[in-house]
């Protein structure tokens, strides 16, 4: 195992370093009462330390899927105090300071014992349909099950692996099990950096010419690296490229497999019921899911739309979960996935609830009935909103334009929605068409952005 | 308003598909992403790749940099400008 836990550009953070950070905040943390500590940090090695102290100290973490003012405002209501990178002002603050006189013995020797006295929980959140994000309750044992079983399923390619890179954060359950715990579990040393463009991680790359890596990403960027696969010089340094968070579109993981040698392995899971199947899809057509050992499945009838996902697995506490996944049953550990049975959307792996979006809009003085959907007819898939409007919104048209009024409601929706999940295009109506049945037909919503 | 300017207005908008916006609306000093013109980080890369295959040129390896070519439309008509030279 290597003594250095994370690398920022060219410095290394030791294990020993680390823990002792992780010591000093603790015996902060130690001072005050609080119980529920709300924590978003974007740097993930700060992250690490706060995240270790709290769970070390028992305390419950709260974990904000981005830092949007309003989501945070409303975590912090289930919160007693906060760290990290935010200011909120509902809650006190719990500021990290180092104390640089702590001494640990064996401090290296300290790391796998970081993880055996874990023992708390810890609350995600992510979109439901009640227009409040939905929380997660997780206690810590089944974090480290799962990560468990995803070091002995990829033991291949992680063991050769020298550093783990990152296109995702670590506020969700996939950059938090990836990035951060089963890197430090095992002894891979994490770079500190989220990174935007290929061509950073090539330029990462050839400056580190003898270290292997594995990449975790999202479909979104691995659909645009295979436009223009600039990692195709460093390709050779590539153990393992993981994709989650979101469906990978076949046609993309075949063209990365024929442009760089490599099958990306895809993880489908959810906050709610972590890790459930992977896959590699190294043929010419796409492979089955296959269970992670451990979880078992049933697929049960819904609707006339197919059959839903049911699972028991050892990453929860709940006996059983009925997913909004839509499956086919191939045999008793693989299935093919066809789709959600609920309006639960991904878009670029963000996901977005459409009820919660439109009676957001509806909150909005100026809109009397919203509608948003997906619209596929574009150069890529991209959320539209449908909008019934009242006199202020007119007002609005009419004093200033069209691109003021979507500004107006794309403000009051970047309250509690990150940028990336706005809809990009407006329609403002006097009347949703409702027919005489009293439903909204889909394809005469889809005419109006023709 | 230079040639290139325009053009790189004309090419954000028809790359990323935006509505209600016209090469007139964009300012040159204006914010890209985020406060401004309101682009968010798949934008980002759908931009890049744009900007890649219309004017051949590369993303500069270091982050930092490829956020200040990327930062306004002065910016990022210097950065192919200079690119070009």
């Amino acid at each position: 195992m290597s003594q250095v836990c994370f690398l920022e550009g060219d410095k290394e953070i030791t294990w020993s370093f680390f823990c002792t950070q992780v010591e000093s905040v603790r015996q902060t943390i130690r001072q005050t009462q609080f119980e529920n500590v709300l924590l978003y940090h974007s740097d993930s090695y700060q992250f690490s330390i706060c995240f270790f102290a709290l769970l070390l100290e028992q305390k419950h973490i709260l974990l904000p899927p981005n830092s949007q003012q309003e989501t945070l405002n409303q975590i912090s209501k289930s919160a007693d105090a906060y760290m990290g990178e935010i200011s909120l002002l509902n809650i006190p603050q719990i500021k990290c300071s180092f104390n640089n006189n702590i001494q640990l013995e064996n401090s290296y020797k300290i790391a796998p014992k970081l993880f055996d006295s874990l023992n708390s929980k810890i609350t995600f959140y992510t979109s439901g349909s009640t227009g409040k994000p939905k929380a997660i309750v997780k206690h810590s044992r089944y974090l480290l099950k799962e990560i468990e079983t995803l070091k002995s399923t990829f033991e291949t390619p992680l063991s050769q692996t020298d550093i783990v890179l990152s296109t995702v954060s670590h506020q969700h359950i996939y950059g938090l099990l990836f990035k951060i715990l089963l890197p430090l579990r095992f002894g891979i040393k994490i770079l500190n950096q989220v990174f935007e463009y290929p061509e950073h991680i090539q330029a990462y790359l050839k400056a580190n010419k003898s270290k292997q890596v594995t990449l975790l990403a999202s479909p979104a960027h691995l659909k645009r690296l295979v436009e223009d696969n600039v990692l195709l010089q460093v390709k050779t340094q590539f153990e393992c490229i993981f994709s989650s968070g979101g469906p990978l579109a076949f046609d993309v993981s075949s063209l990365l497999n024929k442009q760089m040698s490599i099958a990306p392995i895809e993880v489908f899971g959810s906050t709610e019921t972590g890790g459930i199947a992977w896959r590699r899809c190294d043929k010419t057509t796409p492979n089955d899911w296959m269970l992670f050992q451990g979880i078992k499945y049933n697929s049960v009838p819904f609707e006339d739309l197919g059959e839903r996902l049911q699972i028991s697995s050892p990453f929860m506490a709940d006996e059983s979960y009925l997913t909004d996944d839509l499956i086919q049953k191939v045999d008793d550990t693989h299935f093919v996935l066809k789709g959600r049975s609920d309006r639960t959307i991904k878009l670029e792996e963000k996901r977005i609830n459409l009820e919660h979006m439109e009676q957001a809009l509806i909150r909005h003085e100026a809109i009397k009935e919203a509608k948003v959907f997906i619209l596929n007819n574009s150069k890529r898939p991209s959320l539209v909103a449908v909008i019934a409007i009242n006199d202020i919104a007119r007002k609005i048209l009419c004093d200033r334009n069209k691109r003021a009024l979507n500004e107006c409601f794309k403000t009051h929706l970047l309250k509690e929605f990150e940028r990336i999940s706005l809809p990009k295009k407006w329609r403002y109506l006097n009347e949703l068409p409702f027919n005489a049945q009293g439903k909204l037909v889909q394809k005469e919503l889809e005419v109006l952005f023709d | 308003m230079s040639d290139l300017k325009v053009e790189l207005k004309q090419l954000i908008i028809d790359t990323l598909d935006l509505e209600d916006i016209a090469v007139s609306d964009i300012q040159d000093d204006e914010a890209l992403f985020v406060d401004g013109l309101g682009l968010d980080s798949i934008d980002a890369l759908e931009l890049g790749l744009a900007i890649k295959k219309a004017y051949e040129v590369k993303i500069d390896a270091n982050s930092e940099q490829t956020k200040q070519h990327f930062s306004s439309i002065n910016a990022l008509s210097d950065f192919i400008s200079q690119a070009k030279a």
